[in-house]
């Protein structure tokens, strides 16, 4: 365990490297706030209610989802993973002492946590600042959504590790990362909230509405599914993911030619 | 025996393209598939604390073997055992028993300082406190590299990035180093550097070392045997000077004299350079004290050097022989 501790550690030291390019990522996170806000308010015009949400509640949405997205997308590793695959640097893991997965479940999520940090302490100074326009949110359920949001950090890197993986077969797979792209946030409700797009019903047993869609909604206290529900769907869809992945793994090294080496 | 393998041969399907868009567009439909045999019929041992260097030109299949002994890739056909265990199975005590060394691939994180390479791999191997902090003493110490520890490795020279790749691989003990190119790119100097180095390492600490290089001189200073492949196929298995005595055939002779002089007919010499003082001239081996008492019988001799062919042309003559020279 100590190994993958030291892994999240490097990760962490190599983005305070580049400290200055996090922390404008998040400042400027708060611009598609505004730019939700703007949006919105066009489409609510003189309305109140949208498909179940008001306009503070719809802005809120954007902004929780905005803290969340770097769950969804795995902060790059994937793609060095799979260029590690192509160039034969992935033999590094079939020579030492460490499991491909979890190096890349420990440096996704230390990857991920840093933006969701950050993007927090961004996003909390601007409801405090322009309370108005926001729903007041309790901390008390806010607490209670970070073990979904955990689940949910680990569904994603299992997903962009499966992806990663299936270099071993297609060699290039940049179009599966924009079509995964596209989908997740489409099917996460990163772009729009996914009871307007596909109701309750499909939404409850996506592994993708857990991603930002449901850790939200919980968060704004407008999701029906309990907590434990949710738990226990996204713990169903972990264990499948983790099968899968152990055996690609387990299949990985015989597809391996190593070249570039 | 620490290395051994039977009959190990490896075969690469690939597929082969027409030139041309046609021809990318006809690979859509139909490919055909080839096989390429990048070593056939390997069979050597390697005892503990030996240095091995393997010797041929591109594509002979030194790394293809170097990835059989580590376990990155699965033999076709044929037997291989390394420390005891088969790579292809990759176990945790297995992958504890080695390390490589790729010149060309590093393996520090490039934007952190190398000690944090180091304690990265520290945690990955699982060493005792006690024993990474007295290698890290040792073999700091004895790479000279103390004051680059803290510097972040893109901010370091080749050289001394590469005296941090072998720190990193030997923090852990390893028994056996399989060592890639390790002074590719490399001035002389610090190639001389990490030579010295990697031989008091491996007589000091007992390391078995297998070596590919293209700088002849890495192969005649670490190792004492080498292996020499052609195409996939072992030429020759045995000591290196032994080896390249075989294709030592002219030496050259240098030759000053005080007075300008005009040489006689001389049997079996061929005259490179001459200004009727200085000559230059080359000559098969066996005849080389006939040739010498001749010139020094012409007397006013200021300065005289004899000198055996360089040696990476020797290696040139060994890659390209067509006889066997088992």
């Amino acid at each position: 365990m100590k190994k993958y501790v030291q892994i999240m550690s490097l990760e962490w030291k190599n983005a305070i490297i580049y400290r200055t390019d996090t922390a404008l990522s998040a400042l400027f996170s708060v611009f598609t706030v505004v730019l939700a806000y703007l949006l919105w308010s066009a489409v609510f015009g003189s309305r109140e209610i949208v498909d179940g949400f008001t306009l503070p509640q719809m802005v809120t949405y954007y902004l929780l989802s905005k803290i969340v997205s770097p769950f969804s997308q795995g902060g790059g590793i994937q793609n060095e993973f799979s260029d590690e695959i192509k160039s034969g640097a992935y033999s590094k893991y079939i020579v030492k002492p460490i499991s491909p997965l979890g190096y890349f479940v420990f440096a996704s999520f230390a990857r991920m946590i840093l933006p969701v940090l950050l993007n927090t302490i961004v996003m909390a100074i601007a409801m405090i600042s322009f309370p108005q326009y926001f729903l007041a949110l309790h901390p008390a359920i806010i607490i209670t959504a970070i073990p979904v949001l955990l689940l949910s950090g680990i569904l994603s890197m299992l997903i962009d590790y499966l992806i990663a993986m299936s270099t071993f077969k297609l060699t290039d797979i940049s179009f599966i990362y924009i079509l995964k792209n596209i989908f997740t946030m489409l099917l996460s409700g990163g772009l729009i909230p996914l009871n307007m797009l596909l109701g309750d019903k499909i939404a409850m047993w996506s592994p993708f509405s857990y991603i930002i869609y449901y850790p939200v909604m919980l968060c704004m206290g407008k999701t029906n599914i309990s907590i434990f529900t949710a738990i226990g769907v996204i713990s169903v869809w972990i264990a499948i993911l983790i099968l899968v992945a152990r055996f690609v793994q387990h299949l990985a090294p015989k597809a391996f030619e190593g070249v570039g080496i | 025996m620490i290395i051994e393998t039977n009959n190990l041969t490896k075969e690469f399907k690939y597929f082969e393209k027409p030139e041309g868009l046609k021809g990318s567009v006809q690979s859509l439909f139909k490919r055909e598939t080839k096989i390429k045999t990048a070593l056939s019929d390997f069979t050597f041992s390697a005892h503990e604390g030996e240095f091995i260097g393997l010797m041929g030109a591109n594509g002979a299949g030194k790394t293809t073997l170097f990835k059989m002994l580590t376990g990155i890739i699965h033999p076709t056909s044929g037997d291989v055992s390394v420390s005891g265990y088969i790579p292809a199975k990759g176990e945790v005590a297995f992958k504890k028993s080695f390390a490589v060394v790729m010149g060309q691939k590093s393996q520090l994180w490039w934007d952190l300082p190398a000690s944090d390479s180091l304690l990265l791999n520290k945690a990955i191997y699982e060493i005792p406190d006690k024993q990474y902090r007295d290698n890290v003493k040792y073999f700091v110490k004895l790479f000279d590299a103390q004051k680059y520890l803290s510097v972040p490795v893109r901010k370091l020279s080749l050289g001394e990035r590469m005296k941090f790749e072998l720190i990193n691989s030997l923090l852990h003990a390893p028994k056996i180093l399989f060592l890639d190119e390790p002074t590719i790119g490399l001035d002389a100097v610090a190639q001389r550097q990490i030579r010295e180095m990697l031989k008091t390492a491996g007589r000091e600490r007992g390391i078995t070392m297998l070596l590919t290089s293209h700088y002849t001189e890495d192969l005649l200073e670490l190792t004492k045997r080498c292996i020499v492949l052609r195409s996939g196929q072992k030429i020759y298995d045995g000591d290196m000077n032994h080896l390249l005595s075989q294709y030592t055939t002219d030496s050259t002779i240098h030759i000053e004299f005080s007075t300008q002089k005009t040489l006689p007919t001389i049997p079996h010499i061929n005259i490179e350079q001459q200004n009727g003082y200085v000559f230059s001239i080359r000559t098969p081996q066996d005849k080389i004290s006939i040739v010498l008492q001749e010139l020094l019988s012409l007397g006013d001799v200021n300065d005289l050097t004899v000198s055996d062919d360089d040696v990476t042309l020797l290696v040139e003559r060994v890659f390209k022989d067509e006889v066997l020279c088992q």
